[in-house]
């Protein structure tokens, strides 16, 4: 990972790592390619989940999260036959799924309509969860469900361009150099964005955060 | 000590709190949910067909542009090719042509003024007069206030033709163009 503070870890090879997973995307990119459209959907399986949660996180909407999300497969499907495999297939469909939230983001400019997603119980660090119990003397479900308003309202303050860097490396966990590959950015900016949308989460989650 | 130890404990960093919201997932009736729906407008995508002006543009930016030279320059090129064929030309031998050099000279005017409609002479408030070249020259009365220049439009002279092989399913004609 890139920060020493962070512990998250890459779920896609990194630039520098053992191609295999790559290959295998650029493998099934070239079936795609040769006319097996059925093999696009392996493809889908694969980052479905993480496209609708890049995209959940900068909308807070579900539902409009599943259209970008859909969208965002649509426009690769229709661009497959001209990508060249200069950058991994993970990079160029993030960056597909990222310029498609903030064209749509631009449009819906002030207008926010928030729809959550449920929380998964047995995926939320439980953890975390016990010990912000303790901290605030609260019930365990009305924590939960009110740290999901405050997190979503605290990432929707953000820009979108801040909320991007911290959604793929907070939440993603994508190195900086993915991310700038994906939003095409200098390494520099990203640092850049990432410091200050975490000054700006801070103040906002003060409640929450020691 | 112990309030201390158990205070740093009750802590929560700000990215460990970011990453609990990995845990807002949606369950597995959105996805096959989601899934059906994919696939229904991946198809769509698949018969519709983009506007006209896309093509269009798309065309122009692809093969289409290749094709549309090379349809441009075959047509060009079948034009000249085929061009003979439209233009019906007889070639004429020296001694027709004589034969119409000296019809020519016959025809050559002499208009009698009786041959022209009386009632129209007697509703002109003009007369016509018509003389010859030579009267003019000839005559005082008449000046002539341009020069008679040399006008010629054809004459035969087989050197300054040329004539246009046809191809041999037009044997009898053929293209035949003044070469100066």
């Amino acid at each position: 990972m890139a920060t020493s503070g962070s512990v998250t870890k890459s779920i896609f090879p990194a630039q520098g790592a053992p191609a295999s997973d790559r290959d295998l995307d650029w493998a099934v990119v070239l079936k795609v390619q040769a006319g097996n459209v059925g093999a696009f959907d392996q493809l889908v399986q694969k980052y479905r989940e993480h496209i609708f949660s890049v995209i959940y996180n900068m909308t807070s909407n579900r539902e409009d999260a599943s259209d970008l999300t859909q969208e965002t497969f649509i426009k690769a499907f229709q661009a497959i036959g001209r990508f060249k495999g200069k950058s991994s297939f993970f990079t160029w469909i993030y960056r597909i799924a990222v310029n498609t939230t903030m064209t749509f983001l631009k449009k819906r400019n002030r207008r926010r309509y928030i729809s959550y997603e449920n929380i998964d119980e047995e995926a939320s660090s439980a953890e975390i969860i016990e010990r912000l119990t303790a901290k605030n003397r609260s019930e365990k479900g009305a924590l939960v469900s009110e740290l999901q308003e405050k997190l979503n309202d605290a990432l929707q303050k953000l820009s979108p361009k801040h909320r991007t860097a911290v959604i793929l490396h907070e939440i993603e966990g994508l190195e900086h150099a993915e991310i700038a590959e994906i939003t095409q950015t200098s390494l520099g900016t990203v640092r850049s964005r990432l410091h200050y949308a975490k000054q700006q989460l801070q103040s906002y989650l003060q409640d929450y955060v020691s | 000590m112990a309030n201390s130890t158990k205070d740093s404990q009750d802590k929560v960093s700000l990215e460990e709190l970011l990453r609990f919201k990995r845990a807002e997932r949606p369950d597995e009736a959105f996805w096959n949910r989601f899934d059906g729906e994919l696939h229904q407008r991946m198809m769509q995508t698949l018969v519709k067909k983009d506007p006209w002006p896309v093509q269009v543009m798309r065309g122009f930016s692809g093969k289409l542009a290749q094709t549309t030279a090379i349809g441009a320059a075959a047509a060009v090129l079948a034009m000249m090719v085929i061009r003979p064929a439209f233009v019906a030309t007889t070639e004429v031998s020296p001694a027709q042509m004589a034969e119409v050099e000296v019809g020519a000279v016959e025809a050559s005017m002499e208009i009698d003024i009786s041959d022209l409609d009386p009632a129209l002479l007697a509703s002109a408030d003009y007369g016509i007069e018509v003389y010859t070249a030579d009267q003019v020259s000839s005559s005082a009365d008449v000046t002539r206030e341009f020069s008679l220049d040399r006008i010629e439009v054809a004459s035969y002279d087989s050197a300054v033709y040329s004539a246009d092989s046809a191809l041999p399913a037009f044997a009898s004609t053929g293209v035949a163009s003044l070469v100066y």
